[in-house]
């Protein structure tokens, strides 16, 4: 079944090259039905996992799929989903559509090549989340670079080659170092494993923790991206063409924070709690420093670029509080941001292709010229700022409060981030809807079409789901969080056990 | 290895290094290939002192003579050199004189010091020498011994079927090593022999191709 | 004195003694009917390739042990190696047919010299005594001497190129030949085998042993263009047809690190303490400086040159980290190097001119001229830098997972980091053929039918190396490491 979805957007992309360039509806239309299926595949296997793993056991994977692949080196082909995972994947699939739904009408020549890397990047994306085995989870990882190097680099803006190369060299540096680190790990036991449920098992001395975990973490970081090394994310999105930035922002970047979860975390929990002040400490200047420079971002595709360093920087946070609120919050956090951010960018890319640019002082007024366009603007804007009862909203909640728990000071500054958020989202889409039409071209745009609206839908709806109805998404990955929160020895590093205990109660309910 | 053999090595072995480093730093090419040949001859020398005397007439006669003719021809051919006359005649004299005593010296006190020691010990070395070959190559191709004892015995053999330094090698040895033990690598050497003959053919044709092309020319 | 005649196992000798015959055969036809030769020797020479790589499939089955006496071991390492060998020689034979004899050489020459340093090479990758080794060397060498300055004619910095390999070549000749002397003298034996047993038994003088295996080490170093002993590699490459270059830059290597495989890994693999340090600092020197000096290359050919001295360094890393583990790695990544790296050059040749030397402007907007051409391109490149699935991943992870377990943390972190550095140039060169557009005046490119034959086997070759067809490969190379002796 696993096999299958991570092969179908691969299989769409071999048979895209057999048709001509000169096609392009029907390229068009067989990518979409491809990406259909998949998304439609993905669904369906998440509600099989909402079912298997709500109230499981730990550790305990749906569509599981475990054979030997060398066995020399202990690498098995394990590849399952858990609530976790599961989620991502139903993301993934159902961006996948959206991007070429929404997103392929401005890609003027070379649509044959866009689609089949945007197809290949669905794969090799699909088989990061799914994979158990931290071979091919590598694989995996490593194998997002090639399509999405090409998606920035053929079809971006103007300096796309400079934020290119950037983004392919910086992940390749954190991931090489991972690479070195991942052998270690995998050596230290009698017999060479790369499976990861067996790796939890055989756990590393507290003290041979720190080196790998922080080569895993830089990887994990540098793809979330966390402050310091965040500088690639700004350059890629602003010059990716808006299939590429939904994917990057929808998807990829939660490549790192699901490293976190499944691989830096649980396999390195002394190490994780040691380094954790550090990473609480990024996470909130990343929040903090996202949502200043976002305010003052003359560009619309920039200020929701660096929205996406704040909001992972919110996932950071939850995660590295270690308790389940945070790790809870995190997770949820990371799909919501996911789907908003996505939708910013589909309906960011909406208004580039008619008026081709993205100033925020070309525009004004826009309500006026775009009605349709705008309401569906600030259901996402209010998505995600995080207004109860849309998507946004559950998860800041629940990594505030998961952070309060750990720290007051650490969460206030936090909530600061929140307001700062509401700030530079919705004055950004006061200049940019209300006030005077700006020009001609303004008045000149038309309103969303269907075909656009179509690509919108997916969207929307999963951003009043997850605002709604959280519980359902949040009990299918408890299993595993609660899991990860236990491996992290908090009790023997003066935590607050009673509080932790009083949560674990508080969320059961 | 007595005192006499460590003098003789010492004093040829710095006059192999003496000639090289002159052949090197000479600044007329017919000296250098003289003092080549003064560094063969004093190689040639060693081995004979390690008791390979047919490699050291191979040595001579190839290098030394066959090559270094063929070095000098083409030295003189290309007429190098002639512009550095050098001056100093006597003293080229007085070097080659001494040179050439040393040398000379030096082949009369090998010569004897080898030629003594074969005579004393050389049939019952090679009757042994023989013997332990023969047992050494039938346990080569054998299954392998079973006990270490066995194993180091064969081992023993094995080192025994090595010629020994200091005992000298025949060219009969020689020729049985040439066809059975190494007899890939002679026939190989064939090919290698024949890559650098095509190899030269083709670095020469096109000079041979444009000398016919002229003579045609003349004779038309 | 009683005469033992030699042990021959004739499957042993098989492929070798078909490619002689080959080149013995070409270069009498050619003479005895110069009519039509040219076309005939070519695919005469390919059929006898192809024959040479059934003739491997005896000892694959049969597994013959050492024979002729222990000079030749056609061990499943040896079979791989030389499918790859074969493989790389009737690619460079058909590009050969082509850009060759567009240099005004005569094909059959060509095919000759070709097929005989492919004799040397296969000799070289199954050699069992450090005599076949040298003798393998030799054969090989003088052949590529000629072939580098065969292009002489049109373009004198291939002169130059034959004279500075020639020289060079002769002086770590002269390295190898007294390493050899002196691991003679520690160890009574030139047989590699046995001078494994003397040094697994204490027999050998340390001393002596650590000179020679130095010596070795440098002479070989030469042929493989480890650092410091690079020097002559991207002039050469430079000055030589592009076809010979890639010859160099495959065949040479690849037999020349097999050779290094069964002194060192193999043979002293008992007296690693001698050597693995050097070896480790070599590798770390030879990707340093290789990668850094290929940044700033903007002509193709020099880069190219440049990434293959730094391929020769993550070999170097498989070699350090010794055992089953190291040869395996060094196997697996031989076969994926060679593939990929020769698919590079025949693109090269593809885009090559009649008047200069292709530059990295020269591929501007390579998708639009020629997007086959340029994916193909794109494969090698993402290939050469080891991004995953392709089969250069593969090879750097047995490297790196070799040295880890060898317990050398540090060298595969420097392996990793210079694999970064790498990227950078190999990336550079997709963004100029994939994201620049292309000059004016470029005119579109065309390909001959045998480039396209030869393109699309290297393809083929990369893309059997590349996860997940790769793994068989890497299976077969782990049992044929496992068989090394």
């Amino acid at each position: 079944m696993l096999t299958l979805l991570i092969c179908l957007p691969l299989l769409g992309a071999l048979l895209l090259l057999r048709r001509s360039e000169a096609e392009r509806e029907a390229l068009r239309l067989e990518a979409l039905l491809w990406t259909l299926l998949t998304g439609v595949l993905s669904i369906f296997a998440y509600l099989h996992v909402i079912d298997v793993c709500t109230g499981a056991p730990a550790n305990t994977f749906a569509y599981e799929v475990n054979a030997p692949l060398i066995p020399r080196f202990g690498v098995t082909y394990h590849l399952g989903l858990d609530g976790i995972s599961g989620l991502l994947v139903m993301l993934t699939g159902v961006l996948g559509f959206v991007c070429v739904q929404g997103a392929t009408a401005g890609v003027k020549d070379g649509l044959k090549g866009f689609l089949v890397a945007l197809l290949v990047l669905e794969s090799a994306i699909l088989g990061v989340f799914c994979a158990l085995d931290l071979f091919v989870f590598y694989i995996f990882w490593e194998a997002v670079l090639i399509p999405m190097y090409f998606l920035i680099g053929c079809w971006g803006g103007d300096r796309r080659i400079y934020a290119a190369v950037k983004f392919f060299l910086y992940t390749l540096v954190g991931s090489l170092l991972m690479l070195v680190a991942l052998l270690f790990v995998a050596y230290q036991g009698q017999q060479p494993t790369f499976d990861l449920t067996v790796l939890y098992r055989q756990r590393l001395a507290p003290d041979r923790q720190l080196l790998p975990f922080l080569a895993f973490a830089l990887a994990f970081a540098i793809k979330v991206p966390l402050m310091p090394f965040h500088t690639w994310l700004p350059d890629a999105h602003t010059e990716a063409p808006t299939a590429g930035s939904i994917m990057l922002a929808g998807v990829l970047l939660k490549m790192g924070t699901y490293g976190f979860i499944r691989i830096a975390i649980p396999l390195f929990p002394d190490a994780a709690l040691h380094f954790g002040p550090w990473f609480v400490t990024l996470a909130v200047c990343g929040i903090l420093y996202g949502a200043l420079v976002a305010l003052v971002q003359p560009d619309v595709k920039k200020l929701v670029a660096y929205s996406s360093v704040a909001h992972l920087g919110f996932v950071m946070l939850g995660l590295f509080s270690f308790n389940l609120l945070g790790l809870q919050g995190g997770m949820i956090q990371q799909v919501n941001h996911g789907v908003s951010t996505g939708a910013l960018f589909l309906l960011v890319g909406l208004i580039y292709e008619r008026r081709h640019s993205r100033q925020i002082a070309d525009f004004g007024g826009l309500f006026t010229q775009m009605p349709l366009y705008s309401r569906l603007f600030l259901l996402t804007v209010l998505a995600s700022v995080g207004l109860p009862g849309l998507c946004g909203f559950v998860g800041e909640y629940l990594v505030l409060f998961g952070a309060s728990q750990r720290s007051m000071a650490v969460a206030a500054l936090a909530g600061v981030g929140v307001i700062l958020a509401a700030a530079y989202l919705l004055w950004m889409f006061q200049r940019v809807f209300y006030g005077p039409v700006a020009s001609d071209e303004v008045r000149a745009m038309p309103d969303i079409t269907r075909p656009e609206l179509l690509s919108f839908v997916p969207l929307a709806v999963l951003m009043v789901v997850l605002g709604l109805f959280p519980s359902v998404f949040l009990k299918a990955a408890e299993p595993t969080m609660q899991w990860v929160q236990q491996q992290v020895p908090l009790t023997a590093a003066a935590a607050v056990p009673e509080t932790g205990s009083k949560l674990r109660r508080g969320v059961a309910h | 290895m007595t005192t006499g053999f460590a003098i003789c090595f010492l004093v040829l072995a710095a006059v192999a290094l003496a000639a090289a480093a002159k052949m090197i730093f000479s600044h007329h090419p017919v000296h250098s290939a003289l003092y080549l040949v003064l560094n063969l001859c004093a190689s040639a020398l060693i081995y004979v002192l390690l008791g390979a005397p047919f490699i050291a007439i191979v040595q001579v006669a190839v290098y030394a003579g066959a090559i270094m003719v063929l070095f000098l021809f083409i030295i003189m051919y290309l007429n190098l050199g002639l512009a550095q006359d050098v001056a100093d005649a006597r003293s080229r004299r007085a070097t080659a004189l001494a040179t050439a005593g040393l040398l000379a010296v030096l082949l009369l006190a090998g010569g004897v010091v080898r030629w003594s020691g074969d005579l004393a010990g050389r049939p019952q070395q090679v009757a042994a020498g023989q013997q332990a070959l023969a047992a050494g190559q039938a346990g080569l191709p054998g299954a392998p011994a079973a006990t270490p004892d066995a194993q180091a015995a064969l081992q023993a053999a094995r080192a025994a079927a090595q010629p020994q330094p200091g005992q000298a090698v025949t060219v009969e040895q020689i020729g049985v090593a040439l066809f059975s033990r190494y007899a890939l690598p002679f026939e190989v050497a064939s090919l290698l022999i024949l890559v650098a003959m095509i190899g030269a053919l083709v670095i020469a044709r096109p000079q041979l191709q444009r000398e016919s092309a002229l003579r045609k020319e003349v004779s038309s | 004195m009683d005469f033992r005649p030699p042990d021959m196992n004739l499957w042993a000798a098989l492929p070798t003694a078909v490619v002689g015959a080959t080149a013995l055969v070409t270069l009498l036809l050619s003479v005895l009917r110069p009519a039509g030769a040219a076309r005939r020797s070519i695919s005469f020479t390919l059929f006898g390739l192809a024959l040479a790589a059934v003739g491997c499939l005896p000892a694959a089955i049969f597994r013959p042990g050492p024979s002729f006496q222990g000079m030749l071991v056609l061990d499943p390492a040896a079979v791989l190696l030389s499918l790859l060998l074969l493989g790389a020689t009737a690619v460079c034979v058909l590009l050969a047919s082509r850009y060759l004899v567009h240099d005004g050489v005569d094909a059959a020459e060509a095919a000759v010299l070709l097929t005989l340093g492919c004799a040397g090479m296969l000799f070289m990758v199954s050699a069992g005594n450090l005599l076949m080794v040298f003798i393998g060397l030799e054969t090989m060498s003088v052949a590529l001497y000629i072939l580098a300055g065969l292009a002489g004619a049109r373009d004198r910095t291939s002169h130059e190129a034959a004279l500075k390999y020639l020289l060079l070549g002769a002086f770590a000749t002269g390295f190898l030949v007294y390493g050899m002397a002196f691991v003679y003298g520690a160890t009574g034996s030139l047989d590699l085998r046995e001078i494994g047993a003397r040094i697994a038994g204490g027999g050998a003088a340390p001393g002596f042993l650590a000179v020679g295996l130095a010596l070795l080490l440098i002479g070989l170093g030469f042929k493989v263009a480890l650092v410091p002993f690079h020097m002559w590699a991207p002039d050469v490459y430079e000055g030589a047809p592009t076809t010979v270059a890639a010859y160099m830059a495959v065949g040479v290597k690849v037999a020349a690190f097999m050779a290094l495989l069964r002194v060192f890994n193999v043979a002293a693999g008992g007296a690693a303490a001698s050597w693995q340090a050097a070896v480790a600092w070599l590798a770390v020197l030879t990707m340093l400086v290789g990668n850094l000096v290929a940044l700033a290359q903007t002509s193709l050919k020099r880069l190219l040159a440049y990434s293959s001295i730094a391929h020769a360094g993550y070999l170097a890393v498989g070699l350090a980290a010794g055992g089953a583990a190291g040869a395996q790695a060094v196997l697996f990544y031989s076969v994926a190097y060679g593939f990929m790296t020769l698919g590079a050059f025949v693109v090269l040749l593809a885009l090559e001119r009649a008047d200069d030397k292709p530059q990295l402007d020269d591929l501007r907007g390579l998708r639009r001229r020629h997007p086959l051409l340029a994916a193909a391109l794109a494969t090698f490149m993402f290939a050469l830098a080891g991004i995953p699935p392709l089969s250069g991943f593969l090879g750097k992870w047995l490297l790196i997972s070799a040295a880890v377990q060898a317990g050398q943390v540090p060298l595969a972190v420097a392996a990793v980091l210079c694999s970064a550095i790498a990227a950078f140039y190999y990336l550079r060169i997709v963004v100029y053929s994939y994201m620049r557009e292309p000059a004016d005046d470029a005119s579109p490119v065309t390909l001959a039918a045998e480039t396209r034959q030869a393109l699309a086997a290297c393809l083929i070759g990369t893309l059997l190396c590349s996860f997940p067809f790769g793994l068989w490969l890497l299976s077969a190379a782990g049992w044929a490491a496992g068989a090394l002796r």
